[in-house]
């Protein structure tokens, strides 16, 4: 230093001083970290709370007909304390209408929040969605371009890779409701695992066998997590339970639809001697064989459904007791706005009355017109705020959700014995029905007697649901309000003479088959079907038969639907799931991860020692490292981007940060293929070669070598990916798919705002200007930063 | 050049049945059903779930996989082969019961001016823009057109439309949404110059931010190539400027454009979304993002498909014009 040479600087000290010397960016750099600093300290500042809800939320629960339905966020709060709709579109600099101490610096919306706090604490989301989205992308593109750049020449053989597509195939077909080809693809990814485990145990590679051994936790991980997501679901056992019904209905469904050729064809036999001259023959014994067995599932399924639909009906009746509850919180929340209402109102009449005065004062037509038509704004506006609306509404709210808040708790709890009472004794039947089935198969003897034990065990069941009809009946008509006035005299009172009568007759019924013999089935068994000539008979037995099935199969789907319906009447989820697709999701996730790990799992350890070794004598065929990823990557950059974004969002709830995290899955590819190719370039030279003959370990060149060299235009992508990101969902937020109800963005109040483009031009202008800034700054920062890292570009 | 397109043909081929099988299973796959969502209170579940067969929507995902590429295929040879008026369309969409094919053809006819114009637009407005920024380095106009560009691109798009829609409607009373003029009947060259109006408009905004970044490209890859030696060489044996400029060095800066080209075809797919419902275009995108929210799924597959065909192809019709129009390229 001292002989007068000049003091050597490292590129990164060079970088620094090129980027500081490029005033644009660093004022950028500058603008960034405020922004930042906003973004951190979000709301905490402003004091004031920055999103007071919707008033849209108050129409979230009704009942139609008999069912339940409940809007998109059941749980959202309403706050009146924060709202005061006195201030709505003050423009900026304005001070509050009721506290002159309160002043809002940049105007306030059309809910009266404050737009200065809403735009600070929408920095928190605005920025951290960038960084999420460009965060993923970088990630992905870096580790699967830095795969196939240094990896790239490894071959992958066909078992690796077999395995990897095994365990996909898996998850489709699982999805697909193909259960056995499932599990034998499951199964045969699990012999593939310990094959591969095997051989890189033979050959002494234990860096193989770590990765295969994380690779094997990774998929028992997911396997697991498969089963636990059925029970995971709130109301998961009632669910878990009612699918267990309906898989046992359904697999006796598919039986029984077996057996009805069979019937055919014996009807066919046997036809012939189903009468003779006209008269009803009795019937020989082996007529009846297999078709007992028939008889006996049908009923079985019967029976099935009708304690399917026991449960259905039991929860219709706890849902309308938390609907009522529910109801009567909103209508608190909902009268909390009355003094604003009455305000409003009260502003608007006096200045619908005014507008009016000066209407019929002026002069000329045009001006007479536009009063008019501002008055009439007005009068709308009180329509609309009309207190007295208001009240009626929630008085009307608040009694109805007492009602049904009443009558629901009513009904459960006086049903509770009954209905405990006639699950036993539908439980009960059920079991017995399927023992009958064991003795049926005992030989043709018994059929009769199987059959008259069938008829009294359904006899049994048959006074147990009169009873609980009863039951049921009785519980609503001590439920249901008393009709008043008028009403009371045309409507005669609801009795419960029919289920009385019902549940007679069942009894009676049940005491008549006491008194029968087995032998005296088998007169008249076919007592309707008599008059018909035997041809058409067998004809029409087989048509009914098929029918039956046909309904059964039919009535079960629907319950089906019904069953994950089932979750939408509990407000967990917008859209009807079926169990298939939450699988799926399920198993999405975790085939992501399990690919991704492979992936590194065929760089690290399975590369060049098993040409040698392995499977290369079988002349089995392989593939690049380098080609598996960069197909891939051909293939994703193959489909719209857009419409694939949209029909991944279209599964979930709308919330930001998925939508974010959707947009860096779908937009990893340009930053994997430029860093493949930089690494491609990077390890062709001296230095690496020279690094590599000295036996620096794969791990060390790619860390101290390969990322520093590599990471100056991931950087650069990354600076100008967040303003894109940015951008990005403000005009998803435009198009309705961006941030969810609860959630803040920047490109939600633009949005928001754009409604009163003409009218508060303030609401665009002030988000508006924050997205350009911050965009500006990061695309600016961008620029300086790739200036820095080549000095080629210097002066550009 | 014929192995090499029957290759890449080839490798289509394989590309478009992988990309087939992602994008049936995403969609298909997903929660949700077209007629979960209808409002009818007349309709039963029993009523849903029979809408649902008819179209066999419980199929298992397999089935329906075969049974939506066969009908597809079905439709698209008979638009290929100009029977479309004695086929029976076979792929119908659940909401509208429309054919998906003939309706897409139309919806992209719409848009197809729209994004044509936009095209034209960006690129005749980039390139003298580009090159003049270039060539006029450091100048008080280029710095001007850098912070013009830069403030362009960091516009939220739909933002900048929506001020300028408000600007021409409310205080110039000039309307400029949807394709024509609504509730007026128009012809010969009124109607003209209203179908004119009513395209350029939107075009002209929708290339705002396009155009800015295309100037910024075409300015550094002008750049680049200035800065090159033969340019230097080019200049040191006296040629004249305008000779080194446009015929030395404009030629090699718009080589990389050509690729470009391959982004024009699939652009008439989702490129103009946001535009379309800016501008209340009834244009493809639209149809488009409409079906995935009502979960018509024989839409959406379809378009995926269809747009990630036309990728594909203009890819490959880039990769040959970049072959004759550069000579250092080979194909291989």
């Amino acid at each position: 230093m001292s002989n007068g040479t000049r003091k050597p600087t490292s590129p990164l000290a060079d970088a620094l001083r090129i980027f500081f010397r490029n005033r644009p960016a660093v004022v950028a750099a500058v603008m960034i970290l405020l922004l930042a600093l906003s973004a951190v300290t979000g709301s905490f500042m402003t004091g004031k709370k920055p999103d007071a809800p919707d008033l849209i939320r108050l129409e979230e629960a009704e009942l139609v007909g008999d069912k339940v339905k409940l809007g998109v966020n059941p749980d959202a709060k309403l706050d009146p304390e924060t709202t005061n709709l006195k201030d709505t579109f003050l423009p900026p600099g304005s001070v509050s209408k009721d506290k002159p101490e309160k002043s809002y610096y940049l105007g306030t919306d059309h809910l009266g929040r404050d737009v200065l706090a809403r735009l600070w604490a929408g920095s928190t989301i605005s920025l951290s969605i960038g960084f999420l989205a460009v965060g993923i992308s970088v990630l992905l593109g870096i580790s699967l371009g830095g795969i196939a750049g240094y990896f790239g020449r490894s071959r992958v053989g066909l078992p690796v890779l077999g395995t990897l597509l095994l365990a996909l195939a898996g998850g489709i077909l699982f999805a697909a409701e193909f259960h056995v080809l499932a599990y034998l693809a499951f199964g045969a990814t699990a012999l593939l695992f310990l094959f591969q485990a095997g051989i890189a145990i033979t050959g002494g590679r234990w860096r193989s066998v770590a990765a295969w051994g994380v690779l094997t936790l990774l998929f028992l991980l997911m396997l697991a997590y498969n089963g636990s997501v059925e029970s995971s679901t709130p109301e998961g056992r009632p669910i878990a339970h009612a699918s267990e019904v309906h898989e046992n209905a359904y697999d006796l469904l598919l039986t029984l639809r077996d057996f009805g050729d069979e019937v055919k064809q014996l009807e066919l036999e046997g036809g012939a001697e189903l009468t003779k001259d006209g008269k009803p023959t009795e019937q020989p014994d082996w007529r009846w064989q297999g078709q007992t067995g028939i008889e006996i599932k049908t009923r079985s399924v019967n029976w099935l459904l009708t304690r399917f639909q026991l449960e259905m009906q039991y929860r219709d009746f706890e849902m309308r007791q938390r609907l009522g509850v529910e109801q009567q919180e909103r209508s608190d929340h909902l009268a909390g706005f009355e003094a604003d209402y009455r305000a409003r109102f009260d502003e608007a009449t006096a200045q619908a009355q005014e507008l009016r005065k000066q209407q019929a004062a002026a002069s000329d037509r045009d001006t007479a017109r536009k009063l008019a038509d501002e008055a009439a704004a007005a009068e709308a506006r009180a329509t609309t705020f009309n207190p007295d609306t208001l009240k009626q509404r929630v008085e009307d709210m608040k009694k109805e959700g007492a009602e049904n808040e009443r009558a629901g708790k009513l009904l459960v709890e006086t049903l509770a014995e009954p209905v405990e009472k006639y699950r036993a004794a539908l439980d009960a039947a059920q079991e017995a029905i399927l023992e009958l089935l064991d003795r049926d198969s005992a030989g043709p003897d018994k059929s009769w007697d199987t059959l008259l034990a069938l008829q009294k065990i359904e006899a049994d069941a048959k006074i147990a649901q009169a009873a609980w009809n009863l039951a049921v009946k009785e519980a609503q008509i001590a439920a249901a309000p008393a009709p008043e006035g008028k009403e009371a005299e045309a409507t005669p009172k609801p009795t419960a003479e029919a289920e009385k009568k019902a549940l007679e007759a069942a009894e009676t019924a049940r005491k008549e088959l006491e008194d029968t013999k087995p032998e005296d089935l088998k007169v008249g068994a076919v007592k309707p079907l008599v008059l018909q000539s035997s041809n058409e008979l067998v004809d029409r037995r087989g048509k009914v038969r098929k029918g039956l099935v046909d309904r059964y199969d039919g009535e079960t789907k629907t319950r089906r639907t019904a069953l994950y319906g089932a979750e939408l009447l509990n407000g967990e989820s917008r859209y009807s799931t079926y169990k298939v697709t939450r699988h799926f999701l399920a198993y999405l996730v975790m085939i992501v991860l399990v690919l991704s790990a492979g992936l590194v799992v065929l760089a690290a350890g399975q590369t060049a020692a098993q040409e040698q070794s392995g499977f290369n004598k079988l002349y089995l065929p392989t593939i690049s490292v380098d080609d598996l990823v960069m197909r891939f990557t051909e293939i994703m950059m193959t489909i719209p981007v857009i419409f694939l974004i949209l029909a991944v969002l279209a599964m979930f709830e709308k919330d930001v940060y998925i939508t974010m995290g959707v947009i860096g899955l779908t937009s990893w590819m340009g930053t994997t293929r430029f860093v493949r190719a930089e690494i491609l370039s990077l390890r062709e030279q001296d230095f690496i070669q020279a690094a590599r003959s000295l036996g620096v370990s794969d791990f060390r060149i790619i860390w101290r070598h390969l990322v520093p060299n590599a990471i100056s235009p991931v950087l650069v992508s990354a600076s100008i990916g967040v303003a894109g990101a940015v951008l990005a969902e403000s005009t998803l937020s435009f198009l309705g798919i961006g941030a969810g109800p609860d959630q803040n963005t920047w490109g939600k109040i633009l949005s928001e705002g754009r409604e009163f483009i003409n009218d508060a031009a303030w609401l665009t202008w002030i988000p508006g200007i924050a997205i350009l800034i911050t965009v500006l700054a990061f695309n600016l920062l961008g620029e300086g930063l790739r200036e820095a890292f080549n000095p080629k570009l210097r002066g550009r | 050049m014929a192995s090499y397109i029957l290759r890449r043909l080839l490798q289509m081929g394989l590309t478009l049945f992988v990309v087939s099988i992602l994008s049936f299973l995403i969609v298909a796959l997903s929660p949700g059903d077209p007629y979960a969502s209808q409002l009818d209170p007349k309709k039963t579940d029993a009523d849903k779930e029979r809408q649902r067969d008819s179209v066999g929507y419980d199929d298992p995902v397999v089935q329906k996989y075969l049974n939506f590429y066969g009908d597809f295929f079905s439709d698209l040879g008979a638009i290929v082969t100009f029977r479309a008026d004695e086929h029976e369309w076979k792929l119908n969409s659940f909401t509208a019961k429309e054919p998906v094919l003939p309706t897409m053809w139309r919806k992209m006819l719409v848009t197809l001016p729209l994004v044509l114009v936009t095209t034209l637009v960006v690129w005749t407005l980039s390139f003298p823009i580009g090159v003049y920024s270039a060539l006029r380095r450091n100048s008080l106009p280029d710095r001007a057109i850098t912070v013009l560009a830069y403030t362009l691109i960091a516009f939220p798009g739909f933002w900048i439309s929506l001020l300028i829609v408000s600007f021409l409607t409310n205080t110039l009373k000039i309307p400029v949404v949807s394709p024509e003029t609504l509730g007026v009947e128009l012809s010969g060259p009124r109607w003209f110059f209203d179908a004119t109006w009513h395209v350029a408009v939107p075009a002209i905004v929708s290339s705002l931010t396009g155009a800015a970044v295309l100037t910024r490209y075409v300015k550094g890859q002008m750049l680049e190539v200035m800065g090159q030696d033969f340019i230097r060489t080019a200049k040191a044996k006296g040629l004249d400027s305008d000779t080194v400029y446009y015929k030395h060095a404009l030629r090699p800066a718009s080589l990389p454009f050509v690729t470009m080209l391959a982004g024009l075809l699939p652009s008439l797919f989702g490129g103009s979304v946001v535009f379309e419902a800016i501008f209340a275009w009834p244009g493809l995108g639209r149809w488009v993002f409409e079906a995935v929210f009502s979960r018509d799924i024989f839409i959406v597959v379809s378009s995926l498909f269809v747009g990630s065909a036309l990728t594909l192809i203009g890819i490959l019709i880039s990769d040959i014009m970049l072959s004759v129009a550069d000579p250092r390229v080979r194909l291989s």
